[in-house]
């Protein structure tokens, strides 16, 4: 008999790794949250799509079923939305929300313990010694070579975008991007006003944007 | 910085971004866009799937620089996919409902402030009850006896040591060897507890030597001879 996996070791419980561990830069969050709770989905709409691939990706690090992980993201944004007006915002959101994420996730894998037709292999990567279960456990179904191909595309046109920009612009999006530093701060680093700031940063992503838009509409065809 | 989402460029769904708007979606994204400006970038994005294309695309610009690895769950089509049956799925949720008072609070004025905690003790009103009562006690016996303090320093003790220090002046008088200062308290004192006046290395009084002292009649020599 195949031991029950160890929820336990597959499960990301301690905080994420890619929120900035200083005070952090003011984002739209807390105002998009705000809004939703005074009624306006779309808000919260515009808060799905900035996090869906980070909610996804961590879930996809718990269970292997590509199907199950949309599942898992759709009820775990669900019960965010659910849960909105008790929000305090003592915790920046996508804290919050990967909690969430987590519980979500645990609870699904709980109820497919107890549904003996669930193959074993839904289940995210046991080994807790094993370094690679993260990469192994990235969603396969869907994917294809053509769409492997077009993500690899973006990243490297996002990545050759930001190297053909000029140095100040560079470092004005690494700072804002990277190191999540609120435009105050880079202006004082940047020794620059905060409109000088504004402005490399938006002429920053206006570049990588004009290389990667395109690539993006090709990829979907669809419209937003 | 606010623009006329009612312009004959937005009027049909997908029109085209200009600079401005753009760059106002970017300050959206940053968290820096207040009030007005935040409301009328909420509008173009309502109205403008262009707008929302642009958004997704800041997004997905962001999370590359910060994690390659994100790529592999780039997946446009997906996402529209996705964000397609979540719409769905949130059009069968009720309307959000705001239950007490302290969940109208606004949540970007909570972001900077400290929500109380709920304290182990909240359902016990006694132990409420009798911790403000020993603080208000507390207080009470704090304040009698900082008045009664002030009151008796301000009429009683501040006497009594205008008094002792008269009488402790110290006062001239005239020996055989001349003028002497003399205490007369200490003088009091001395006779009091004379027999206190400790014991010396040659195990006499000390009182016995400072009278030898102060004996100049008999020689010193005159003590040995005998």
């Amino acid at each position: 008999m195949t031991p029950p996996p160890n929820l336990s070791g597959n499960l990301p419980d301690d905080p994420p790794d890619d929120l900035p561990a200083a005070a952090p830069a003011p984002d739209s969050d807390a105002m998009l949250v705000e809004r939703t709770v005074a009624g306006d989905q779309r808000a919260f709409e515009l808060l799905v799509i900035k996090y869906q691939r980070r909610i996804q990706r961590l879930i996809g690090r718990m269970v292997r079923d590509v199907d199950l992980i949309d599942d898992i993201a759709q009820e775990t944004f669900i019960r965010a939305y659910r849960a909105l007006p008790k929000f305090r915002g003592e915790a920046q959101f996508y804290t919050w929300l990967y909690r969430i994420a987590v519980n979500t996730s645990k609870k699904f894998l709980l109820e497919m313990k107890r549904d003996p037709t669930v193959a074993i292999g839904a289940f995210g990567n046991t080994d807790e010694d094993n370094e690679t279960f993260q990469s192994k456990n990235e969603p396969t179904t869907d994917e294809t070579p053509e769409t492997i191909f077009a993500a690899g595309e973006i990243a490297s046109t996002v990545n050759a975008a930001m190297m053909a920009l000029p140095e100040d612009l560079r470092q004005a999006i690494t700072l804002r991007e990277i190191e999540g530093m609120s435009y105050e701060d880079i202006a004082q680093l940047m020794g620059c006003p905060i409109g000088t700031v504004r402005s490399r940063i938006f002429r920053a992503r206006e570049a990588i944007s004009a290389k990667v838009g395109p690539l993006l509409e090709n990829q979907t065809g669809k419209r937003w | 910085m606010k623009f006329d989402n009612k312009s004959a460029e937005n009027v049909f769904q997908g029109a085209l971004l200009n600079d401005l708007q753009k760059a106002q979606i970017s300050d959206l994204a940053d968290g820096q866009l207040r009030a007005d400006a935040f409301a009328d970038a909420m509008a173009l994005l309502d109205d403008n799937s262009q707008a929302r294309a642009y958004w997704h695309s800041l997004h997905v610009t962001g999370d590359i620089l910060r994690d390659e690895a994100l790529t592999k769950v780039l997946n446009t089509v997906q996402e529209i996919a996705f964000i397609d049956r979540f719409k769905a799925n949130l059009a069968k949720e009720p309307p959000l409902k705001i239950n007490t008072q302290a969940d109208q609070v606004r949540v970007s004025d909570v972001r900077v402030s400290l929500t109380a905690a709920k304290e182990a003790n909240d359902s016990f009103f006694n132990w409420k009850w009798a911790g403000g009562l020993s603080v208000a006690a507390a207080v009470v016996a704090l304040s009698w006896n900082l008045v009664s303090t002030t009151a008796t320093s301000t009429n009683g003790t501040g006497e009594q040591l205008a008094q002792s220090a008269t009488q402790a002046a110290p006062v001239v008088t005239q020996t055989a060897a001349g003028a002497m200062l003399r205490n007369p308290q200490l003088d009091a004192l001395i006779a009091a507890h004379s027999q206190a006046g400790g014991s010396s290395a040659l195990q006499m009084p000390s009182g016995f030597l400072r009278s030898a002292t102060f004996t100049t009649d008999v020689p010193v020599t005159g003590l040995s001879s005998k």
